[in-house]
């Protein structure tokens, strides 16, 4: 792929070639259930016309032309629901942004690899009921156009390793924790040394033992410590989707909050476009699928809610710039307004003295999926999690969900650790699924847990 | 496509594969976006993609691509061919035999006219009768997919299914505040005049507008819920989950020896339905789908592995396509209400996957308290913990109403015994 002959349709008009490539392996228990690859080519175009957005997309080579024509014909066919035009910003970026990956792993390699880390488990563990090796990668790379001028290359490579320990409880019942190992890059980009594996998975059985005994947590409002791997999730799911600007538009509670205080004054919160204190993040978005050129957006500055995320429609709405925001997953896929790389920024605490000043709570330290809502109400579930008794860890607790609404929570948060920990493992889902990172410290606060 | 997927399926086996499956599907798509109440976008997708499954030596590997173009296939076979040899040996390894079948099904067309009206009725309905009502999103397409699959093992299947899909989701706001977001959605094979009158479309907007205004419950306590059908698709999509490859092969399904057990209340029996719009007649496997009962009066009457994992587990394998009914029962789902002393009316279950055993936390959403039979304040922040297994044995009633969403029909399901907190 590259970049295409390019002709204009309509008010505004955008042209998007996206190849996406994945391999997903699975095996349980030493079988190779899955071995798959898939790959995908499409072309796309969307045109603007007197309000109204005309979307085409084929897997065939198309090209530009005909498929721009077939998007503003489906825009001119709208004009029967009556509508005006509002001129979209006008920004556009040129350039070309790879993913410098070293050299992958072959599907032969992960299969041995999968084989040797299901043999060290089962000769490590005795209580092993059962192991799940899953080894994923995909591959987006998109080349953009529009009729503002923009001409981007754009490319997002994740490799991810997901490993499921099962036991058995005493009522024979299965009790399960798994780990992610997975960034940027390639299967190559990642440490995936027998040494590295041992040292992860003796901490993973070390819980799941603990987890075996464990008991319920108990319901209602608690006092937690979430694990810095937990504060993304709280980040994406609680604040980060309300203040997605369709979200706003659509009835988000978010929408009359712009400049007062919704969280404590230690919370700060961004969604980065690519780089944070001059690193390249998991999800590095230079410029979006409409051509805007990616800016950092500040969503909570010292507890205010600050700005929204925006496309350049609802940039225009809002009169407010477009910041970048709008990406498609798969190439038959129109951009939506998505997150990047959420996170809470860090603080001055230690997590340590957190938990130790807890007289009675949990420390919450692993989670599944999570949900956001228009009230900023978010679950998210918890799998790994111990009591908090008198400021020292006791008994692990049972599979639970942590929710509340994110506005209460962050306004009674009273601890921010220094740590800063990313995550890119999962895929956030509206209307498409999409790759994402989310990062943050480690966080005390009051929410509401699921128990007896 | 038959012929060309005969062409692939020869390459194949010219190429050294034992077996092998081939599926050829073009969709053709037409679909209208609502956003912020007002129409947005519409939207034309042509898609082809070549899915393959090929065995040499009791060794399998699988590739998709959305090409069809010679040298794509030649570069997909040479792949195969250099992943097959470090696939595991496994005797369980198969294509589907002997299948065959030529389906047409639903609307063969799109009415691009009858997807106009619908969008505008949708939008009157929403101006005119729920106002606060916010369409964040909806989606109202149809979808021509047509299919050839074809194996080594004489199957040849083919398929030409139409169906108009609409999914909405939205949130009530007014001058008390917004409500949680509530969605729903399904196939049907004509588009109603008015929209609100499926899927339960109508009853979601008038359940938003009236929680805007929310409590907390006051304390703790052990009661009933009566869960709207949008809920009652996590009980059953736990439940397959258990019943399925990942589970039984890990041996960790909590059903792995139930087969022929009482895993549900006598009242609960649940069935596929291959007739549902938008349902094709056989499966990604190659294999044609007949009437399934999985669940016969509480009672477990097989598990759901794949082909493989059938021959893996040496246990019978059935078709049965991935939508499941509940059948009705005989309460009407007024009397349902009326019967629950102290629980909750729940439109929406917020949780992550239960646990292995089923043990789960969520927080219910779009949700009534209901008192003394009465459906009182909405709730918010309210979480229900209790064990998906256990609520299967515990439902009390099921409602003679169903809700029609293409492939699923589901009635409100009454259960005993979840915490609230």
């Amino acid at each position: 792929m590259s970049f295409a002959d390019f002709s204009r349709a309509g008010e505004y008009n955008e042209f998007r070639q996206h190849e996406l490539r994945k391999r997903r392996l699975v095996m349980v228990d030493g079988n190779l259930m899955v071995n798959d690859n898939s790959h995908a080519m499409g072309e796309s175009a969307r045109a603007y016309q007197n309000g109204y957005w005309g979307f085409a997309s084929a897997t065939q080579p198309t090209g530009a032309d005909k498929l721009g024509n077939i998007a503003l014909a489906n825009a001119q066919a709208l004009q029967v629901f009556g509508g005006s035009s509002r001129p979209l910003p006008q920004q556009a970026h040129q350039g070309e942004h790879g993913i410098a990956c070293k050299p992958n792993w072959s599907s032969e390699q992960l299969i041995e690899w999968q084989q040797s880390v299901n043999d060290l488990a089962r000769s490590r563990y005795d209580k092993l009921a059962s192991m799940t090796v899953l080894a994923l990668d995909e591959y987006h790379d998109k080349f953009v156009q529009n009729s503002l001028g923009a001409r981007t290359y754009n490319n997002i490579s994740r490799a991810m390793i997901y490993l499921i320990l099962t036991v058995k409880d005493k009522d024979d019942k299965p009790v399960e924790l798994m780990q992610v190992i997975g960034g940027k890059g390639s299967f190559g980009d990642l440490d995936l040394s027998m040494a590295s594996v041992e040292a992860q998975l003796d901490e993973l059985y070390e819980h799941l033992m603990a987890k075996r005994e464990a008991v319920h947590a108990q319901g209602g409002l608690q006092s937690v410590v979430l694990a810095p791997n937990l504060a993304g999730m709280l980040a994406h799911e609680a604040m980060g989707h309300p203040c997605e600007a369709d979200l706003v538009l659509g009835g988000a509670v978010t929408g009359d909050m712009r400049g007062e205080r919704i969280a404590s004054d230690l919370i700060t919160m961004m969604d980065f476009a690519h780089s944070y204190e001059g690193q390249e993040l998991a999800v590095p978005v230079y410029a979006d699928d409409e051509g805007t050129p990616a800016q950092d957006v500040t969503l909570i500055k010292d507890g205010l809610l600050t700005d929204f995320m925006h496309n350049r429609e609802t940039a225009a709405t809002f009169d407010n710039p477009a910041t970048g925001n709008a990406r498609a997953y798969a190439p038959d896929d129109e951009p939506l307004i998505r997150m990047r790389n959420t996170a809470i920024l860090p603080g001055t605490s230690k997590l340590d003295d957190m938990i130790a000043d807890v007289e009675d709570g949990y420390y919450l330290m692993k989670t599944g999926n999570g949900q956001a809502d228009t009230t900023t109400e978010f679950m998210f579930s918890i799998n790994l999690g111990y009591e908090i008794k008198n400021g020292k860890l006791g008994r692990a607790i049972k599979d639970t969900t942590l929710s509340g609404s994110a506005i209460k929570m962050l306004q009674s948060v009273d601890a921010v650790s220094g740590d800063m920990h990313w995550d890119s493992s999962g895929y956030c889902g509206k209307k498409q699924p999409m790759v994402v990172s989310m990062g943050g410290p480690a966080i005390r606060a009051k929410a509401q847990l699921g128990g007896e | 496509m038959h012929e060309q997927a005969s062409k692939i399926l020869q390459a194949l086996t010219g190429a050294g594969f034992d077996d092998a499956r081939v599926s050829i599907t073009e969709a053709d798509v037409n679909e209208l976006n609502i956003a912020h109440n007002h129409v947005s976008l519409m939207r034309t997708t042509q898609n082809q993609s070549l899915a393959v499954m090929a065995i040499k030596d009791k060794r399998r590997v699988t590739a998709s691509v959305s090409s069809l173009d010679e040298s794509v296939i030649e570069k997909v076979i040479a792949d195969l061919q250099r992943d097959v040899a470090t696939s595991p040996h496994d005797e369980a390894y198969a294509v589907a035999p002997g299948q065959s079948g030529d389906f047409t099904k639903g609307p063969q067309s799109v009415d691009r006219d009858a997807i106009a009206a619908a969008a505008k009725s949708l939008l009157q309905a929403r101006s005119e009768e729920f106002p606060s009502f916010q369409i964040e999103e909806c989606a109202i397409k149809h979808t021509l997919a047509k299919n050839t699959l074809v194996t080594t093992a004489d199957t040849q299947l083919s398929s030409s299914v139409g169906s108009y899909e609409v999914m909405i989701m939205g949130s009530s706001k007014d001058e008390h505040g917004s409500s949680s977001f509530t969605y729903t959605g399904g196939e049907m094979d004509a588009l109603p005049e008015r929209l609100t009158e499926v899927l339960d479309i109508g009853e979601i907007m008038a359940n938003s507008v009236q929680e805007t205004q929310t409590s907390m419950i006051k304390e703790k306590f052990t009661g009933d819920v009566v869960l709207m059908p949008m809920a009652v698709m996590d009980l059953i999509g736990w439940l397959t989950s258990q019943l399925g490859d990942g589970a039984l092969i890990s041996q960790t399904s909590v059903y792995q020896k139930s087969v022929g057990d009482m895993i549900g209340a006598p009242a609960l029996t649940i069935r596929n339905n291959p007739e549902g719009a938008g349902e094709r007649a056989y499966n990604g496997e190659g294999f044609t789908i007949g009437p399934v009962t999985l669940v016969d009066g509480g009672k477990l009457t097989r598990l759901l592995p794949t082909y493989y994992g059938s021959r893996k587990l040496d246990i019978p394998y059935t078709a049965s396509g991935g939508s499941w009914s509940i059948d009705p029962g005989s309460i009407s789902r007024a009397d349902m209400q009326a019967s629950v002393a102290h629980g909750a009316l729940v439109g929406r279950l917020s949780m992550g996957s239960p646990a292995p055993n089923g043990d789960f936390s969520g927080v219910i959403k779009n949700s009534f308290l209901l008192e003394n039979g009465e459906r009182t304040q909405a709730l918010t922040e309210t979480m229900i913990t209790g064990n998906v297994a256990q609520m299967l044995q515990d439902i009390q009633a099921i409602s003679a109403e169903v809700s029609d969403f293409g492939g699923s029909r589901l009635p409100w399901v009454k259960i005993s015994g979840l915490r609230f907190s």
